[in-house]
């Protein structure tokens, strides 16, 4: 299953991501996207995909969150040596100087994101596709491209709806 | 009903001497869009255009090239593109007090030999979002912000990027998240 990776400090605040990765064979060629889920459930090690300075540890997450993961700190479970994120505990942010500019704190609200429920939001989902046809999950996992909106608690929050401009298009308006 | 599809001699229908091949057609051949398999590879006509062609396409190229409706080709597959081999954020430690400066990075096993393009932005955080090398100045002309974000091969095949902050204020800078977008060049 398609997921992202999330490194995490001793702390288990998040420190990078990575929302994919290309697998390519000796020749250059690409040969598909790389599956960090099937390789951390057979036990292979993350640091086999990528190193990130500063971090105790990197694991997958089944979302996008974009940057609003900095927002939260990783809990882990399991035993050692196969532990998994099992949530996102949001933890918001303190006040933030940004080039000058005061920005400020954005407070904890404890909001968790579990894995178990977003696990079992996916499961049914495909549960309830029609036969041999695909299930959409964007809605649940967002995507690499297209992270989820999450409101300042950290919850996911609903788009509003697109509205294209009345303009004509070419070839298809007069 | 008229003829749906044919296969063998296509000069009938395509006006090209010895054109052999195999068409196959909604309608009556001939008119609206019909597809044509030939010894030049798959085409799609349309109002009497050649709307895509996979195959030869022309000088001697093979590939994919398309043309809209007004007959100019919009994907000719003789460019190379730009494509997203990796992508995801990482953010340099804060910055308690200046002048300082922190950075982070990570080595993504990319595969790719040499140095890759890419982008990056800064999450500002205030709304805004900037490119990976920006600076801030003061009224005397000083820099006294600079965020940036390099990339190198590191081990013949992995790519590292790193991201980095600079600043002379005396209070610090809060690190905030970069986004990196590293690129492999290939062909559409």
């Amino acid at each position: 299953m398609l997921t992202m990776l999330v490194a995490y400090d001793a702390d288990g605040d998040v420190v990078a991501t990575l929302d994919h990765l290309v697998a390519t064979d000796e020749a250059g060629y690409v040969i598909g996207l790389v599956d960090f889920d099937a390789h951390e459930l057979t036990g292979g090690e993350l640091t086999d995909v990528w190193q990130v300075a500063g971090a105790v540890g990197s694991k997958t997450w089944p979302e996008w969150i974009g940057g609003r993961v900095y927002d939260f700190r990783v809990e882990l479970t399991g035993p050692p040596g196969a532990k998994r994120i099992s949530a996102l505990v949001h933890v918001g942010h303190p006040v933030r100087t940004v080039g000058g500019i005061l920005l400020p704190a954005l407070p904890a609200s404890g909001h968790r994101r579990e894995r178990a429920a977003i696990e079992a939001a996916i499961a049914q989902r495909i549960e309830a596709a029609a036969e041999g046809q695909p299930a959409d999950i964007r809605d649940i996992v967002g995507g690499p491209d297209r992270p989820l909106l999450l409101d300042d608690k950290g919850r996911t929050a609903l788009r509003l709806p697109v509205v294209r401009p009345a303009l004509p298009i070419v070839g298809l308006t007069r | 009903m008229g003829v749906r599809a044919h296969l063998g001699k296509l000069t009938a229908y395509s006006g090209i001497a010895n054109d052999y091949g195999l068409l196959v057609k909604r309608g009556m051949v001939g008119e609206g869009t019909q597809t044509t398999i030939d010894d030049n590879g798959l085409a799609v006509t349309s109002g009497g255009v050649e709307r895509v062609r996979v195959g030869a396409i022309g000088g001697g190229d093979y590939g994919l090239k398309v043309v809209n409706a007004g007959a100019t080709v919009i994907i000719d597959g003789t460019s190379n593109m730009f494509k997203i081999a990796a992508t995801g954020t990482l953010t340099p430690p804060d910055i308690s007090a200046g002048p300082a400066e922190t950075s982070t990075n990570v080595t993504l096993s990319t595969g790719l030999t040499s140095t890759p393009a890419y982008l990056g932005f800064l999450n500002y955080g205030d709304g805004r979002t900037l490119p990976y090398e920006t600076s801030n100045w003061l009224g005397d002309g000083v820099m006294i912000d600079f965020y940036a974000m390099m990339i190198t091969v590191v081990n013949t095949n992995q790519t590292k990027v790193t991201a980095e902050m600079k600043t002379r204020r005396a209070g610090g800078l809060s690190g905030i998240p970069y986004r990196y977008f590293v690129f492999r060049e290939a062909a559409f």
